[in-house]
């Protein structure tokens, strides 16, 4: 049997056992997930206290919901979309706006403007800087695999729009760190 | 030989996607999901509000099951010649439920010393709308005791007055520590 598949039939039992009501499975399903969800969480929120409120808030909320979780489907899947929700929750409550479409060739020139003076920066401190709109789509469909169809649903906005987003993002990425066409 | 990434693609794909929290947050979250003592208080409450839940609904229902869907003609004879008959509150779950609507209403009073006059004055009209619209189902339900409409509506506005008193009893339980309403 493969590692994989050792791993996913353990997280199977301690997600059964979760759902009972066993705070030791929910604990190793915690250790196992704490770092994908922290980081989405993070990306999402671009701060790294609201990121790990938002993390606790996810895991409560999953252990709350956890008698309404159809086994069939995968838990990680379900967790993050739990994760997610509570981190664009989190921004609404806190009200961050997305920035409107109209700036965007604005935008551009800025970065590359800002990019010049401060000297190169890495990817991550890159995304940081990104418009909200566009980094949404950036982490969920770059980063974390979302189709654009999922991630859409997520954010609340359409799958065109999310990939117009995706194509702004990765835009405003290549701007920052100095890429040329090509590269991107 | 491992080349650094250069594409933009190549970048992101090696960015890290689990990032570990600055500290461990399972004591916290362990203290949010670990089942609370819960004070004395709002167990009587619940238990009320789910005995009354449950005579209301079983009272609608066996009185739905009981409702011919077409009222023969019989019936609609005898109806025109005999005094209608009223819901009848002799049922034993209607019983219950009175003594358990009791029970939270008496809560709900002394709750409702607890709060400003004009939170007070708000819920004591909220109660009135209800209880009148309640007073009026019931004479409709006199005139036709077999409506399912009216039977629900009956339903929804004794849960509504139920709903009410169990808010006020929760929101103002000193165990918890709300008083600022």
């Amino acid at each position: 049997m493969s590692d994989d598949v050792q791993k996913r039939e353990i997280e199977a039992q301690d997600v059964a056992q979760a759902c009972r009501g066993d705070q030791r499975a929910f604990e190793r399903l915690y250790r196992a997930h704490a770092g994908r969800v922290f980081g989405v969480c993070l990306r999402l929120t671009n701060q790294r206290e609201t990121a790990q409120d938002c993390t606790q808030e996810t895991f409560v909320a999953a252990w709350r919901a956890l008698a309404r979780f159809e086994q069939r489907s995968q838990f990680a899947s379900w967790l993050y979309r739990i994760a997610v929700n509570t981190a664009l929750a989190r921004r609404r409550r806190a009200g961050l706006q997305l920035v409107s479409a109209e700036s965007h060739g604005t935008e551009l020139e800025r970065v590359a403007a800002d990019t010049d003076a401060a000297g190169p920066i890495d990817l991550e401190q890159a995304i940081g800087r990104l418009p909200q709109g566009a980094r949404d789509v950036l982490v969920l469909v770059g980063l974390y695999g979302y189709s654009h169809d999922e991630a859409a649903s997520q954010l609340g906005i359409a799958a065109g729009t999310s990939k117009a987003q995706l194509h702004r993002a990765r835009a405003l990425l290549a701007a920052q760190l100095g890429m040329t066409a090509e590269s991107v | 030989m491992n080349h650094p990434p250069t594409s933009l693609d190549e970048q992101l794909a090696a960015l890290p996607r689990s990032i570990e929290p600055p500290q461990d947050l399972w004591p916290q979250i362990e203290a949010a999901i670990r089942p609370r003592r819960r004070s004395r208080s709002p167990w009587p409450l619940a238990l009320a509000a789910s005995v009354v839940v449950a005579a209301v609904s079983i009272m609608v229902t066996w009185k739905l099951v009981r409702a011919p869907a077409v009222p023969p003609l019989a019936s609609n004879t005898a109806a025109l010649t005999q005094p209608a008959t009223a819901v009848s509150f002799a049922l034993p779950q209607q019983a219950a439920y009175l003594v358990a609507r009791a029970d939270l209403e008496q809560v709900f009073r002394e709750r409702l010393q607890l709060l400003r006059p004009d939170t007070r004055a708000k819920i004591e009209a909220n109660l009135a709308i209800i209880r009148t619209a309640n007073d009026s189902i019931r004479r409709s339900l006199e005139a036709d005791p077999a409506s399912p409409l009216l039977l629900q509506q009956l339903q929804s506005t004794q849960q509504q007055e139920i709903n009410l008193y169990t808010n006020v009893a929760r929101n103002t339980d000193p165990a918890i520590g709300r008083s600022s309403l």
